[in-house]
């Protein structure tokens, strides 16, 4: 069993370049502590190719990831002893119910007693709100109580590193909530990450958290750090939507929403640019000049 | 234009469904074998061409009921798709009206099985062009031998399907129902196929209104000859042209229910669906209220051993579980069990007469139909097993999951052993149920699991073993399944050049031959070791398979095999070379049978050794030889060995009139090994070992009229077990042997030779071997069976518990030291061509004056016995009353195995197949009691080859095999009554017309038959039965019985077929009388004999006349089947009855007249006065006459 105090998630110069040359992961390097960390990313940045790596299910082309004492890539077994994984995108068995599959999963994750097993599965079938349809074919679940099925089945057998990825996904918000919650819940004692897009999650539940974007880590910090950082940097004004491309040629605009029928613009300034009001940043804010940045810095580069 | 892009839309969704890819390759396959391959055949005649216009329009009509279950998932799918993606509400959103969208659908899943049916002439024509396929039985093909029957068969029938599946998916909304009715119309349709057509009154509505076209066909070409069939496109005119009007007016009517039927909107769900929703809600709700049991502590985990069989248990449960429930084993099993059901209902019977279901006959069959559908079954889930968490997308999170690789991959193994061993079970189950309803009297359950249910799931594990491999190494399973089939092609390829040794043929196992009475003998171990070797072989696969295992999210094939060596442990590492030095162990054991003890050809070194032989030797077949007049042989038979140790000598005298200076010795089996070969007063000249031929000379050439004398040893000893075709003859109960095997034959014959014209041509021989011409009188010396007039005396010896039987008079038998031997010597002279046998028989007897009468049978046989004694009493009555006496004190009918189907007659001694005549099931009046028939004709060849036998020339076989017939002929009808006879001759008809228009080789009249069983056998009965009705029964039997007294017993020259011709032209009074005899003789002549039409009124005093219209036409033929008219002007019977003659309840009660009238050619009418109402009339109406439609003798009196 791992030693408590040394449970740490290193990912350490990852690589993958896929056979048609894409390159996935490019030097990803991390290191992730007890509680819940956050990997944010827009869509194909590689964090789906990033956590099935850690979750065993492909080898890098190189680089080291350690958990704990497990050198991962040398011992993939050891790590899903200990490992809860939620993948972005899952099936099951056809006719088969919550409870078998959960029971069978529970089995698999090495619970060998039964009585205890039951004990294990039940509880976690209450706990994710499942317990009233745990006969029913999970084939027929909605999309909330598949996902808090998968959850279910994460957290059998007391993980140390759960990876959950794009968990929110096509929940609604009350679904959602309950979902973080959950995770919250356990997140103190064991290593989470939660691979997302959306800011929102890891705004709200995450000590920690990297951009991961083009297969590079762009940031990592602490939400709050990072929020400061951007202080006095972003600048937001209100205009009719008809003026968003002259207002993307003139500045360097990270985000922009509609509201009342015009259109809110963020934008990254050192100074203050006219008729533009400060902005006390947010982590989206973080998030989209982040995004911002790492697409200058391909361009300048080519340039 | 609507319609048009939601067809266009269904097509392409369609080429990108793997069943439809599936499909093509089964089919494509299907039409492959056809041309391709000389042992699938959609039961077109040999002379007709694999890919002629005819067999091509046989093929895609049967081929297309099959294919229903095809289009039920392309056109099914079409409108059950909807409702199961849950597309239907956005579907029924859009604009689209339900005329067109259903339109759409319809034509768009119509392509798409027109599309994939073409598959079947596209492998009839890419067969037809292998490399390996004999010119002469392909035809030169083009575009329109295939494109019209497409058009004119396939498309209506594809039509038909298409729209019955429409409205049937439209009705149940369901893929599952949808099948289980396509597999009940489809088995209704059979059975009521195959009862409608057996009744030929039924013939012309069959044409019409039998969906799938095949009466329609059937009686377009009942009269086409071979060159028809291979030439002529089938004319799309009268009842053809009808069957596809009425088909397409069928598919109109159902695409309107299917309209009719279907709803744009949602449906409400039905009542009983409300009933099982609210069932359901109700079950939730009592779950809901059970307090879930909370967790006091975390539960403990484990990762040792238990962990390792903890996993393997649960994913073996899931995996069981997964393959059980699936809704597709249901249906397979369901076809397997209905087709195989189908196969023993309507096994082939001969002369339609049932068998008792003996277990192994029974078991046979289950396995012949099992054997495709359990196949697909194996390659199906090997593809699926290997895909399953993939295509279900729980790879991911069960890869992640700590479970050793093997406990992921033999749980897969299992499940589909399970699977395979279901089939079989299901299988077995059919059969013994379809024992028990035949009235079985002891089932064989040791033999159903020992010959097939485990050796067939074992095999099929194997080919599963190699669907996972080959799944392994690919990227998805599509690509797997197309290896399989590579595999699959490369197979039937690599056995059709002869490369067939057990050794590399992947699964294979040496063939192992069951019966009743010997069980599975001793065929069985090769089987199982072949077995082991290959199932060590499945075991590398597997840890293979194993290491390359699509674990986690890569599928791509190259990064796998690169991890390989990653994966590689000891265990598995271990375990592969446990299996591999398994695979070497039992090679050798394998090799020592096939090639050490057995002797190994591929089978085009044996027709190359064969055709050599025939060069070398058969100039030799003239040589003046001396006849063997006495023979003496101690034979020891060792049933448990296999062994048989003879030895003993031959008497020869030189009959030929001229010094001999050579004696050719042959050897008749290449088993047998000849220890001791001397010939007195000759030298070994040559001695070719290969082909068992050797040449003696004699120091002082033998001088007409002397003596000399053979002595030999010879040895058959079957060990181990071939690579091919095990021997049947040395078995542990049941021997059946020749003395051609064991004992030396003097002279060159043509037996070994190569038959097959093909194999002929390909040697460079010519394509047969014509007998000599009836003109040649020097082939006189000979008789055809090339055996010569003999005195016996056989010492025979077996294993205590057996009978050993040879021919002659037993003059002892005793047992001592555990053989019991018996000494048998020929009263009468015998042909030097007879058989030993020996098993556990029990005997019966009865008497016939002075003749005793034997049954040596299984004990477990005993059906037919008394049957048979019977008729060996009756025949023997008759033979002995009209043909001259009976040459000895027994007549002997021994059974023997079912490896073989006939009865063979030796001197005095008749081997009978257990499976023909013992199993016969002839309580049924209707059926032809075939058992006295086959009886009376073997005891007539007593007088008929063993007394007077033919010169090898044409013509022989009409002095036995038309003679026999005819003597059994007329035992039956002393038995069964003049009027039953019909039955008999129209079975004899039936065979004879349908394999004249077959036979490769040109017709000959009956004088000239060359050994050409429809004209011996059953032109001959009908010929010799209208002889004696003309001529009347003793003047036929006074010619015959002269005959026997010129030629009893009687050396060269033996007699010809003229001989019998001369005798019979002696009692023919009339000039019609001989006119007759030419006709039936000497000419081949046809005769078309039709009842058009018939009305009775009733007359004065009570009476009933009754006019009959005849129409009337003869022909004469010549050998190709080119037909003349020619004049008729003959008396033939007319007669009135009550009944339809020719049924087992036709008697003589039911003829109110049956009177000779004047027929000549054309239309005319008969006037009759009968003193009941007729209700049949008929011209010839018991089918005396040649006529190439006896069908049509007969109409209903109105």
């Amino acid at each position: 069993m791992l030693r408590k105090g040394n449970l740490m998630l290193e990912v350490k110069g990852v690589s993958h370049v896929y056979a048609n040359g894409t390159r996935a992961l490019d030097d990803v390097n991390l290191t992730i502590p007890r509680g819940m960390f956050g990997l944010l990313g827009p869509n194909g940045a590689g964090k789906s190719t990033l956590m099935r790596t850690i979750a065993t299910l492909q080898a890098p082309t190189t680089g080291r990831i350690r958990f704990g004492e497990i050198d991962v890539l040398a011992e993939p077994d050891r790590l899903r002893r200990t490992l809860g994984y939620l993948p972005q995108d899952f099936g099951v068995y056809p006719r088969v119910s919550a409870y078998q599959m959960l029971d069978h999963m529970a089995v698999l994750k090495g619970i060998h007693h039964a009585g205890e097993r039951r004990d294990a599965v039940e509880h976690l079938l209450n706990q994710t709100n499942l317990w009233a349809v745990r006969g029913k074919a999970i084939a027929g679940f909605s999309g909330g109580m598949r996902q808090r099925f998968g959850i279910a089945q994460a957290l059998i057998g007391d993980p140390e590193l759960i990876i959950v990825d794009e968990p929110t996904a096509g929940l609604d918000p009350e679904e959602r909530n309950r979902f973080l919650n959950l995770l919250a819940g356990i997140s103190e004692s064991v290593v989470v990450i939660l691979s997302t897009h959306l800011v929102d999650d890891v705004a709200d539940l995450c000590p920690r958290m990297a951009v991961l974007a083009g297969g590079r880590v762009q940031l990592e910090g602490a939400p709050h750090d990072l929020i400061g950082s951007i202080a006095g940097r972003v600048w937001r004004r209100t205009v009719p939507h008809q003026q968003l491309a002259e207002m993307q040629a003139s500045h360097e605009v990270i985000s922009y929403r509609f509201f009342a029928g015009e259109i809110v613009v963020h934008v990254l300034s050192d100074s203050q640019p006219e008729g533009f009001t400060p902005v006390s940043g947010g982590l989206e804010d973080v998030y989209f000049t982040t995004l911002a940045e790492a697409r200058r810095a391909p361009a300048e580069a080519a340039a | 234009m609507l319609s048009a892009s939601i067809a266009a839309f269904e097509i392409r969704y369609q080429l990108r469904n793997p069943v439809f890819w599936v499909s093509v390759a089964i089919f494509f396959l299907l039409g492959f074998g056809l041309s391709a391959s000389s042992n699938v055949s959609v039961g077109v005649p040999p002379s007709v061409h694999e890919n002629s216009p005819f067999a091509v329009t046989i093929a895609l009509g049967i081929l297309s009921l099959f294919y229903l279950f095809v289009i039920t998932s392309f056109v099914a799918n079409a409108v059950v798709r909807d409702d199961v993606t849950g597309f239907g509400p956005m579907i029924r959103a859009t604009p689209v009206g339900r005329s067109s969208f259903l339109a759409g659908r319809f034509v768009g899943g119509l392509g798409i099985a027109v599309l994939g049916y073409a598959a079947v002439p596209l492998g009839i024509a890419v067969g037809a062009a292998m490399p390996w396929v004999d010119p002469e039985t392909v035809g030169p093909g083009g575009l329109a031998t295939y494109l019209w029957p497409f058009l004119v068969i396939a498309i209506p029938n594809l039509i038909l399907s298409s729209a019955l599946l429409f409205s049937l998916a439209t009705l149940t909304r369901s893929m599952l129902a949808s099948y289980i009715g396509v597999l009940i119309l489809v088995m209704g349709y059979l059975t009521v196929a195959t009862v409608v057509g057996s009744e030929p009154q039924y013939q012309t509505a069959g044409a019409r209104f039998e969906p799938m076209a095949m009466g329609a066909i059937s009686e377009a070409t009942r009269y086409w000859t071979a060159a028809d069939m291979n030439t002529r496109l089938i004319p799309l005119e009268g009842n053809l042209l009808i069957n596809r009007l009425i088909s397409l007016a069928w598919s109109a009517l159902f695409l309107g229910i299917a309209w009719a039927r279907f709803s744009m909107t949602e449906r409400a769900p039905s009542r009983w669906r409300q009933r099982r929703l609210a069932r359901q809600a109700r079950r939730g709700a009592a779950a809901a209220r059970v307090p879930p049991r909370s967790l006091t502590r975390p539960a403990r985990r484990s990762f040792g051993p238990a962990h390792a069989m903890g996993t393997f248990r649960a994913r073996l449960k899931t995996e069981t579980l997964q393959v059980l429930r699936s809704p597709g084993l249901i249906v397979l099993l369901l076809i397997a069990v209905v087709f195989t059901a189908f196969n023993l209902i309507f096994a082939e019977t001969l002369y339609g007469t049932p068998t008792y279901p003996l277990t192994a006959s029974v078991v046979t069959t289950v396995i012949q139909s099992s054997g495709l559908f359990t196949l697909i079954v194996a390659v199906f889930y090997g593809g699926e097993l290997v895909w399953r968490e993939r295509d279900v997308k729980i790879n991911e999170i069960v890869d992640a999951a700590p479970v050793a690789g093997w406990a992921m991959l033999i749980p897969k193994i299992l499940a589909i052993t399970t699977v395979l061993v279901l089939m079989a079970l299901a299988g077995m189950l059919t059969g013994v149920l379809f024992q028990l309803a035949h009235g079985a009297r002891s089932i064989d359950l040791g033999m159903y699991l020992a010959a097939y249910v485990l050796p067939q799931s074992a095999h099929l594990l194997l080919i599963a073993v190699l669907a996972v491999f080959l799944q392994v190494l690919s990227p998805n399973k599509y690509v797997g399944w197309a290896l399989m089939l590579v595999w699959f092609v490369t197979r039937v390829f690599l056995s059709n050049l002869g490369y067939r040794d057990l050794l590399y043929t992947y699964g294979a196992s040496p063939p192992d031959p069951l019966s009743d009475m010997n069980g599975m003998g001793s065929f069985w171990i090769g089987g199982w070791i072949t077995l082991a070797y290959w199932l060590c072989a499945a075991v590398v696969l597997l840890v293979l398979a194993h290491w390359a295992w699509p674990r986690g999210t890569v599928v791509a094939v190259r990064p796998r095999l690169k991890g390989m060596s990653g994966r590689a442990t000891a265990v598995s590492g271990a375990t592969a070379l446990a299996a591999i030095a398994g695979m070497i162990g039992t090679g050798l054991v394998i090799h020592h049978n096939t090639h050490g003890l057995n002797r190994y050809e591929t089978s085009d070194a044996r027709e190359a050794r064969t055709a050599a032989y025939e060069r070398k030797y058969l100039k030799y077949e003239r040589l003046p030889r001396p006849v063997v007049t006495d023979v003496d042989f101690t034979i020891a038979i060792y049933p448990d060995e296999r062994r048989m140790d003879a030895s003993g000598h031959y008497l020869l005298r030189n009959d030929s009139g001229v010094p001999i200076t050579e004696l050719h010795v042959r050897q008749g089996d290449e088993a047998a090994r000849f220890t001791r070969l001397d010939v007195s007063g000759a030298t070994l000249a040559s001695d070719d070992r290969d082909n068992g031929y050797r040449i003696y000379r004699f120091t002082i050439p033998l001088a007409p009229g002397a003596m000399t004398r053979l002595d030999f040893a010879s040895r058959i000893w079957h060990r181990g077990f071939a690579n091919d075709q095990a021997a049947t003859d040395l078995v542990a109960n049941g021997t059946f042997v020749n003395n051609l095997a064991f004992a030396p034959i003097i002279g060159m014959d043509r037996n070994g030779l190569l038959q097959d014209r093909t194999k002929r041509r390909r040697q460079g021989l010519p394509d047969e071997l014509h007998p000599a011409r009836l003109e040649d009188t020097s082939a006189q010396g000979e008789n055809y069976i090339h055996a010569d007039w003999v005195n016996s005396r056989i010492t025979i010896s077996t294993s205590a518990d057996q009978v050993p039987i040879a021919p002659g008079d037993k003059v002892s038998d005793v047992v001592r030291d555990g053989r019991r031997t018996a000494v048998f010597t020929s009263p009468a002279p015998i042909l030097n061509f007879f058989s030993v046998q020996s098993a556990r028989y029990a005997l019966a007897e009865d008497r016939f004056g002075p003749v005793r009468l034997s049954v040596y049978h299984d004990p477990r046989h005993a059906w037919n016995v008394p049957g048979m004694l019977k008729a060996m009493k009756a025949s023997l009555a008759y033979y002995t009353a009209n043909f001259g006496p009976y040459q000895f004190g027994y007549a002997r009918i021994i059974e023997f195995p079912g490896y073989a189907s006939f009865a063979q007659a030796f001197a005095g001694t008749i081997p009978y197949s257990e499976d023909i005549g013992f199993a016969a099931d002839v309580r049924d009046p209707e059926k032809i009691d075939y058992v006295t028939y086959v009886t009376a004709h073997e005891i007539a060849h007593q007088y008929w080859a063993h007394q007077v036998v033919g010169a090898d020339m044409q013509g022989a076989t009409l002095l036995s095999e038309t003679l026999a017939q005819y003597s059994a002929l007329m035992v039956m009808q002393r038995l069964e009554g003049r009027d039953k006879i019909r039955r008999f001759l129209k079975y004899e008809l039936d065979r004879y017309l349908a394999a004249r228009k077959t036979d490769v080789l040109a017709e000959q009249p009956l004088d000239r038959v060359e050994n050409q069983q429809h004209i011996h056998y059953r032109k001959g009965a009908l010929a010799m039965y209208l002889l004696q009705q003309r001529l009347g029964e003793d003047a036929v039997n006074r010619a015959l019985a002269r005959l026997v007294g010129t030629y009893r017993f009687k050396g060269a020259p033996y007699p010809r077929s003229l001989d019998l011709v001369a005798e019979l032209r002696k009692e023919a009074r009339t000039p019609e009388q001989q006119a007759l005899i030419t006709d039936l003789f000497q000419r081949i002549t046809i005769y078309d004999l039709k009842a058009r039409s018939a009305t009775t009124r009733p007359a004065a005093n009570g009476q009933w006349v009754t006019r009959i219209t005849i129409d009337a036409a003869k022909f004469t033929a010549d050998g190709k089947g080119r037909e003349t008219p020619v004049n008729l002007a003959e008396t033939i019977e007319v007669g009135l009855f009550t009944a339809r003659p020719g049924s087992g309840a036709f008697d003589k009660a039911k003829v109110l007249a049956m009177a000779r009238q004047p027929i000549r050619n054309g239309v005319q009418t008969i006037e009759l006065r009968t003193a009941g109402k007729p209700l049949f009339a008929g011209v010839d109406p018991y089918n005396f006459y040649i006529d190439r439609d006896a069908d049509d003798n007969l109409v209903a009196v109105n």
